[in-house]
């Protein structure tokens, strides 16, 4: 039986779709599903053996047989589309969809990239990964996080280029009948109040970029992309300003790709998006990792071939490494993965 | 509001274009989080490439379902959704 890639994406995703191209152009096979698609489209059809589940799973377009899949490329599936329901039927339904189809698909011994699920969405704790990016040896900017209004009014005061805001994670704000985004921004102490009570709070030291830096890495190679604006100004998030952005192919130093590959494996990844800056005094500092970060536009706009170093991480033959990627332990995401958000399997 | 479709990381944190993100009508309460101030609203994505991008949002109202002790019944929702 051939080994088949599972694009475990939306058909739309630009970054599956280059990834898949590649893969076919190696004539490998590739098969999509997306969560969205069940139960309505997909139907399951799966028994436990001595060594493992075997069946298959019916999508519009195949059937794919368990025992096929050699690697999935998991890039932010969408919600279950289940059909009208209650609120308590919807939850039951989505939390019985997410433990059984993530779950045996998280039980297959495959190479997962950029990971399984949970081990995708425990990366994605920012104190997690910045931690783990300090003891891979990367320049952190100093970090604060807490819900002391004091202690973050002094961090503030004492960053002598300044400090800014980021959220930790929930970056998108709809209330009031609008849609509002969280770009990072920069904060004064006097800006504080007792509302940084309320939650978690993360505020970092201000970093004078001279470029950002968008980079793809993975076990065995880097493509980077520095992005500057087309004029002189240095925006703080250059998500603010796509308008006036400009793109280029860069190359990071040895040892930042090797700190960042050391990275990848702390946090169990074979890939992931990393965000850098580069500083004017030439530090290149380490912002955030992405597991299931946007690619594809930067290869569009630089040539970079971001799609072949992804596919390249199924170039090798299965061998003990499917043993070693087959199970991701379960972390903080995996262990609430009943709650709903982005991510139909995290 | 349904669950929320917004994928709220990086590039695209409206989604791509025919992803809805459902708008919320809910007012600051006085326990507001201070980082939610910070929050604005986003300028549109301009069209980049062969995969798509948003080039604007535009809100629209959608009729759904729900139950009510037991019983059917209708409503509309807003939701803002990418072109």
């Amino acid at each position: 039986m051939s080994e088949t890639t599972l694009l475990l994406a939306p058909l739309d995703d630009g970054e599956a779709m280059r990834g898949g191209q590649v893969l076919k152009a190696r004539n490998r096979s590739v098969a999509w599903l997306d969560t969205a698609w069940f139960p309505t489209q997909v139907s399951v059809d799966a028994e436990l053996g001595l060594d493992g589940w075997h069946g298959r799973i019916v999508t519009p377009a195949a059937t794919i047989d368990l025992a096929s899949i050699g690697a999935v490329y998991y890039r932010q599936p969408s919600p279950f589309e289940l059909p009208v329901m209650s609120e308590p039927e919807r939850r039951f339904a989505v939390a019985e969809a997410r433990f059984g189809i993530g779950g045996i698909l998280a039980s297959l011994p495959v190479r997962w990239a950029p990971a399984s699920p949970g081990r995708a969405a425990d990366a994605e704790y920012k104190p997690l990964e910045l931690a783990a990016a300090a003891r891979a040896g990367m320049s952190v900017p100093a970090t604060w996080l807490g819900n002391a209004p004091q202690p973050a009014a002094a961090f503030i005061d004492h960053q002598p280029n300044g400090a800014v805001s980021k959220a930790l994670i929930h970056k998108v704000v709809s209330e009031q009948g609008q849609v509002k985004l969280l770009y990072t921004s920069t904060v004064a102490s006097a800006d504080i109040d007792a509302r940084v009570a309320t939650t978690m709070h993360h505020f970092q030291q201000r970093i004078t970029a001279a470029r950002d830096v968008r980079a793809l890495a993975t076990a065995t190679g880097c493509e980077a992309v520095e992005i500057t604006t087309r004029d002189s100004s240095r925006p703080l998030d250059y998500r603010a300003c796509y308008d006036r952005l400009h793109y280029a192919r860069t190359t990071l130093a040895a040892d930042v790709i090797h700190r960042l590959q050391r990275l990848l494996a702390a946090l169990g990844l074979s890939m992931g998006v990393v965000d850098l800056a580069v500083g004017q005094e030439g530090t290149t500092w380490y912002y955030e990792i992405n597991p299931g970060g946007r690619w594809a536009w930067l290869e569009e706009e630089t040539g970079a071939p971001v799609a072949a170093l992804v596919a390249d991480i199924y170039a090798s033959e299965m061998g003990d490494d499917r043993s070693r990627t087959a199970v991701a332990p379960p972390g903080p995401r995996a262990r609430r993965a009943h709650r709903c958000g982005p991510h139909a399997l995290a | 509001m349904g669950h929320a479709l917004v994928s709220a990381r990086d590039r695209f944190s409206t989604g791509l274009p025919g992803r809805q993100v459902p708008v919320s009508t809910a007012e600051p309460t006085e326990h507001r989080p201070w980082g939610m101030d910070r929050a604005v609203v986003p300028l549109p994505v301009e069209l980049a490439g062969k995969h798509e991008k948003p080039t604007e949002n535009r809100a629209e109202k959608k009729k759904t379902q729900y139950q009510n002790d037991g019983k059917l019944e209708t409503d509309q929702i807003a939701q803002t959704s990418t072109d």
